[in-house]
């Protein structure tokens, strides 16, 4: 992917300009302030104790993150739901130089669209069928087990999510973590130690080098989803046995991710299993970003390319994404978890997980897996894929560079430029819209990014504001690189995902255009499919609280009435009160009172049906209860948009090189052009520089 | 070798050639001297002049200005002769060290080679087969009542002494209200790290609340307990830094260190003359290598978590002051336990807060919750939201348990923690004496002395690890350990007999745990039966639970 997304040569300048006359400047400054006061940097810190910052640290953070601390760490108080209330800041010291700037909240909030959270599934709020488990649970268990699982924090509650955990992924067992990142900081260390062979991706997340750092095991980084990369280092490394002793590995573990959390890619599981099983080395596949996101059901990576979980040796995930709790999983075969329960650090000597936080995934699962008696799980993936699918195509047809694999709901826009980055993160909160910007040292320094993450919970209404929303700010920010290559890549990876999921007649027919337009609609290509789609029973509870929702934090009557008409769509009782909420919904909407006209009723017509396929290829439980036509009214809202981004799009024709760079890679996938293999090799490297120092 | 056989030839062929051209040269001279006196008569040696003129032809030509003379030599290019007789020396020298092993890459294997070699390769299974004595179900809990549970196949409710619930904040009914309040309003999730949207108010305002409570400039929490410790020491030093830590410490710190990569020295436990034999070690070291000052840490426990003695913290800290160290204090069991208002081991022996540098404590012992925070000045903790790793790169604590924690603060400054009960109904939140923590701690303190002046008389086969130390941690050791397996074993059944036989009263049994330790610790603690002594206890349940262990013990170990 990384192959696609060089930035042009004057954003390349510009960048490498403004940060060193930001390096120039500060250094000037530090200099002058110590001629002025030689002696005053030393009261800052003990007499005697070294500083506890390094000083190129201390200076980058004083000198430039200082100056926009005010992009992260914003607050929020309400549930990080599809909408939430961001804490108004208010800046009451510039930063001096010497310290950061200081911010203070104002005491007030503003309702803001969240594509921060990973509400992938929208289970962070409360949830008719999910929180009144997790308030009895309290009540029955307690607010915590106060002990670590071996010794008395083992509850009913545990054991439970475990054996369901089992059942989801379709594996032997699993054991469950109370914190995402100490599952693999120390299920790792368990696994492997000295003698052992960690191969890596490049772009793994900290929890796993973290985990890798204290095994022992000597760790080598492979190129970013690169299997080709992977099978000549492992060859390699099996060949030469152990640095220096030359005595044959113990073990190797390939650790890869099911979606990179900033690339928004899903790993290339098939290649790297092939590769893996030929060479006998064990897999740990982190699904933290995958479980519930990818998939038909939900089940993640595995299911997306389909492979067998059980050629999987490990596979870890996590709670606090998919399904709105905290914690995390290890799930595999039998002899493994139970070698895990007697020997994992986090198992032996860690706070079990809350019973609260366990009864929330228990009971989110069992909506995803339709153990609910409800298709509102199987819906709720669903309206995942669809909502990431559109915002991605809408994305790229506005000429961002939107990166990502179809399907997985993270989804980065490439922005190069550090200020543009502040610029935009900035410009979204004023325009009511909250997004994570990564930059450098997260990133490499110049493929700073900007980050959406869409949740179930979105509707199509919500995605649409947003989108018109930023396509302005792409004006505004000139985010528009008109990026070829990525586009033709995106294009041709769109064709191959509709191809394995939806069959050749889609694939055919498949374009970015059409997706971002409405005219491409997957589903009607599916066997006995035609435009059926599924309106459930069950989910009684779900008027009421969005009801209460609404009552309490004082919705306008916009947003309440998006949230009711999509909570109709996922989990509404029955059709002809689903289409009542529609239109309660779309009747509001022009109404609203906070200045942001983005529910127009055109445009819900268009989000109205929520389509899942009865005959989705995959397994449901046996919960759908009712089967219901609903017209599909596409296009209309959405193809003026796309023709003028179409339009923009047209106006910003990019240098040559791109084109060049499309003939290496044959416009799909990984390239192994040289060009393109020397690019990652740089990214790869400072990844590797992070891992190994 | 072969390689190696043909270089020695071809030194070998050079030294030849080269003293074959030497010896062309010196005979094409002698020849062109001996040509010049052939005219004249051969001298005659058998007389006196004749041997004289012999002499005298023969010094013509060797002599100086002679054509034998080595300046003529060397005139008439014989400098090349030794020119090229040091060049083979040279050449045979260099050659002399090729009996030294090539790296790979000179001789790089084939690809069927390789093939070869990844076909033969076995790798180990990727765990270790458990043998069955090790698999071990844990008692599974299904309901708690105060300082009860109930626990699966058992219908009388049995004495919670495995967990370390020490205010009984866990079962509490008002900790669950808010708790399921903060449900209703936030959800259970944050469903991001801190930075990028998943600070929620809570958050912020038991950060707070934690600060004022300590008295310290600010505060931080983690999402976990263990991931703590183990974030804030490679936060706070890297591979050029020195750490001087307790042997006894846990495995957080062990995982800490570990990925720190800092220089580590460790100093006998709780011994303060060898925390200094290290310092002045360090210290004579970094002198003697001119280092640069470095960022130094001590790291103690306040109660030890896997022997449950106290740090002497009152002599570590004016070691610390004395060297200029950073002292680091795990205070995961002490807080809201010792001292007068619940600040933990500091407090206990008198230190001020700004006296120690970081205080690191979990949130799941006696605060009743799940995660752990950290306390300090701004710079510490400042420097934590940017390098911490389990705060950056891991999504927040839940907000209902952030909730929980800030009522667990509140409740232990007002002082109207669930108080210590009598047997039964339990006067949850009795809110009648609100006299601060001032009457609350002491009543734990009473309980956990008279708790382990009894035991300390005397309980068959096991002796209490740290006597009479004001600890709510037991740890019981076997008074004549056999084996590491055995001990176990013997233990385990002492903990099983305490859960299973009844003790009375309408109570099943004494839930007690024997900790288990993984292979990958640095240094495994002895096994040992670990009991916490919690304020929900009454002198009744005490009194049970010190007759159950003499009991079970007695069986098991058959005095």
């Amino acid at each position: 992917m990384e192959d696609f997304v060089q930035p042009p040569f004057l954003v390349i300048a510009d960048t490498l300009f403004v940060l060193s006359c930001c390096m120039l400047f500060g250094r000037l400054r530090d200099f002058v302030c110590w001629l002025l006061n030689p002696f005053g940097q030393r009261k800052k810190g003990k007499e005697g104790y070294a500083h506890i910052r390094d000083p190129t640290e201390d200076f980058y953070l004083r000198r430039m993150y200082g100056r926009i601390v005010d992009c992260w760490n914003r607050p929020i108080s309400s549930a990080p739901d599809a909408w939430f209330d961001v804490m108004d800041r208010k800046r009451i010291k510039e930063p001096s130089g010497q310290d950061v700037a200081e911010i203070v909240n104002t005491g007030t909030s503003t309702r803001c669209l969240n594509l921060a959270s990973y509400n992938y599934l929208g289970f962070a709020a409360s949830d008719p069928y999910c929180t009144p488990q997790v308030v009895d649970t309290i009540g029955q268990l307690g607010v915590s087990g106060c002990s670590p699982r071996v010794l008395g924090g083992t509850t009913v509650a545990h054991t439970e999510l475990e054996d369901l955990v089992a059942q989801y992924l379709n594996v032997e067992a699993a054991i469950t973590y109370g914190m995402g990142f100490a599952t693999n900081s120390s299920t790792i260390p368990a696994l492997v130690g000295k003698g052992c062979l960690i191969l890596s991706d490049s772009l793994n997340h900290s929890s796993i080098v973290a985990g890798a750092r204290q095994s022992g095991a000597k760790i080598k980084v492979f190129r970013h989803n690169d299997a080709k990369h992977l099978d000549a280092l492992l060859r390699q490394s099996i060949a030469d046995g152990q640095p220096r002793s030359h005595r044959p590995w113990k073990k190797v573990l390939v650790i890869v991710e099911g979606v990179y959390s900033m690339e928004g890619e899903a790993c290339n599981l098939k290649d790297v299993v092939a590769v893996s099983k030929r060479h006998r080395a064990y897999i740990y596949l982190d699904e933290a970003h995958s479980i519930g996101a990818l998939g038909g059901t939900g089940r993640g990576c595995c299911e997306h390319w389909g492979v067998d979980p059980r050629d999987i040796d490990i596979m870890m995930g996590t709670f606090t994404k998919s399904f709105g709790s905290c914690g995390g999983y290890i799930a595999g075969k039998k002899p493994v978890i139970d070698f895990l329960r007697r020997h994992s650090p986090a198992h032996l000597y860690a706070c079990a997980m809350a019973p609260g936080c366990v009864k929330q995934v228990t009971a989110a699962l069992q909506v995803v897996m339709g153990l609910d008696g409800t298709g509102r799980g199987a819906a709720k993936v669903q309206q995942l894929h669809d909502n990431a699918n559109y915002t991605r195509a809408r994305l790229l047809e506005m000429g961002l560079d939107a990166l990502g694999s179809w399907d997985s709901p993270v989804m980065p826009i490439m922005t190069y430029s550090p200020a543009k980055m502040v610029a935009l993160s900035r410009e979204l909160l004023q325009r009511r819209m909250a997004m994570v910007i990564v930059g450098f040292p997260a990133t490499p320094l110049l493929l700073t990014r900007s980050r959406i993450c869409i949740s179930a919970a979105h509707s199509r209404e919500d995605l649409d504001w947003a989108l018109e929303q930023l396509d302005e700010l792409a004006t505004l920010c000139n985010l528009r690189h008109g990026n070829t290559a990525l586009k033709a890549h995106m294009e041709a990876s769109l064709k191959d995902h509709i191809r394995r999921h939806f069959g050749e007649a889609a694939a055919a027919a498949a374009t970015v255009a059409g997706l971002a337009n409405g005219t491409f609609d997957p589903y009607s290509y599916r066997a006995g499919g035609g435009k059926k789609a599924v309106a459930t029973v069950g989910g009684k509870g779900g008027k009421e609280v969005q009801e209460k929702d609404g009552r309490k934090h004082g919705h306008v009557a916009s947003a309440s009435g998006q949230q009711q008409q999509q909570q109709a769509a996922g989990s509404g009782p029955a059709s002809p009160q689903a289409k009542r909420a529609r239109k309660e919904s779309s009747g509001n909407g022009s109404a609203n009172g906070n200045g942001v006209a983005h529910v127009e009723p055109a445009a819900a017509a268009v989000s109205a049906p929520v389509v899942v396929a009865a005959a989705n290829g995959v397994h449901h439980g046996g919960a759908i209860t009712a089967e219901v036509e609903v017209q599909m009214s596409t296009g209309k809202a959405g193809s003026g948009k796309g023709g003028k981004a179409a339009a923009a799009n047209g106006g910003h024709v990019r240098n040559g090189k791109a084109s060049g760079v499309v003939a290496n890679g044959n416009g799909f996938h990984r390239s192994s052009s040289p060009v393109a293999n020397g690019r990652s090799d740089v990214k790869a490297y400072i990844r590797t520089e992070a891992l190994v120092s | 070798m072969r390689r190696q056989a043909a270089q020695r030839l071809v030194a070998a062929l050079f030294a030849l050639l080269a003293l074959l051209f030497g010896v062309l040269i010196v005979s094409a001279h002698a020849q062109a001297a001996a040509g010049a006196d052939v005219s004249e008569s051969v001298p005659n040696l058998l007389s006196l002049a004749g041997i004289a003129r012999a002499w005298r032809e023969f010094w013509a030509i060797v002599g100086p200005g002679g054509k034998l003379h080595p300046a003529y030599f060397l005139e008439h290019k014989g400098h090349l002769v030794i020119e090229a007789a040091l060049i083979v020396v040279i050449v045979y020298l260099a050659l002399q060290h090729s009996f030294k092993v090539h790296p790979r890459a000179e001789d790089p294997l084939t690809d069927k080679e390789i093939d070869q070699l990844c076909k033969e390769w076995t790798p180990e299974p990727l765990v270790p087969t458990l043998p069955e004595s090790e698999r071990i179900e844990p008692t599974v809990i299904t309901g708690i009542d105060g300082p009860y549970v109930y626990v699966q196949g058992r219908k009388e409710k049995v004495l919670q002494m495995a967990a370390s619930n020490y205010l009984g904040m866990a079962a509490d009914k008002e900790a669950k209200d808010v708790s399921v309040a903060a449900v209703d309003k936030y959800g259970v999730g944050s469903c991001g790290p801190r930075g990028f949207y998943g600070t929620i108010d809570v958050h912020l305002e038991l950060e707070e609340e934690l600060a004022k409570f300590y008295g310290t400039e600010a505060a931080i929490i983690y999402s976990y307990d263990v991931a703590t410790v183990a974030s804030i020491i490679p936060a706070v030093t890297n591979r050029k830094d020195i750490i001087v830590c307790d042997e006894f410490c846990s495995y957080a710190v062990q995982a800490g260190y570990t990925v720190s990569r800092s220089r580590l020295r460790t100093f006998k436990h709780n011994d303060v003359a060898d925390l200094e034999r290290v310092i002045q070690e360090l210290e004579a070291e970094e002198k003697a290598k001119r280092r640069p000052l470095c960022r130094k840490l001590i790291i103690v426990e306040g109660i030890y978590a896997n022997y449950g003695d106290l740090a002497p913290l009152d002599r570590i800290a004016l070691i610390k002051e004395k060297y200029k160290y950073r002292l680091m204090v795990d205070e995961s069991h002490a807080f809201g336990v010792l001292g007068a208002t619940g600040r933990g081991a500091c407090e206990h022996f008198g230190l001020k807060p700004e006296q120690v540098d970081i205080i690191a404590a979990s949130m799941s012992h006696a605060m009743g919750s799940v995660g752990g925070f950290c306390v300090g000045d701004r710079t510490i903790v400042d420097h934590q939201r940017l390098s911490g790793s389990g705060y950056c790169f891991s999504a927040s604590l839940p907000p209902y348990l952030a909730v929980a924690g800030i009522n667990m603060l509140r409740r232990l400054r007002a002082g109207t923690t669930p108080s210590s009960g009598g047997s039964s109904g339990q006067q949850q939140g009795d809110k009648a004496g609100s006299g601060g923590a001032g009457e609350v701690l002491p009543k734990l303190h009473s309980k956990i002395r008279a708790f382990r002046t009894d035991l300390m008389r005397g309980v068959p086969g096991l002796k209490l690890y740290g006597g009479g130390v004001l600890s709510p941690v037991l740890h019981l050791h076997v008074a004549k350990p056999v084996s590491e397996a055995a001990d176990t074993a013997a233990l385990r059944r002492v903990a099983e007999l305490m859960l299973t036989s009844g003790c009375g009263g309408g109570v099943g049994g004494v839930l007690v745990g024997v900790p288990q330790y993984a292979s990958i610790e640095h240094r495994r603690p002895p096994p040992s039966l670990e009991i916490f002594v919690t304020l929900g206890l009454g002198d009744k349940e005490l009194g049970l639970a010190a007759g159950a262990l003499r009991k079970a013990a007695k069986e098991v170990f058959k005095q």
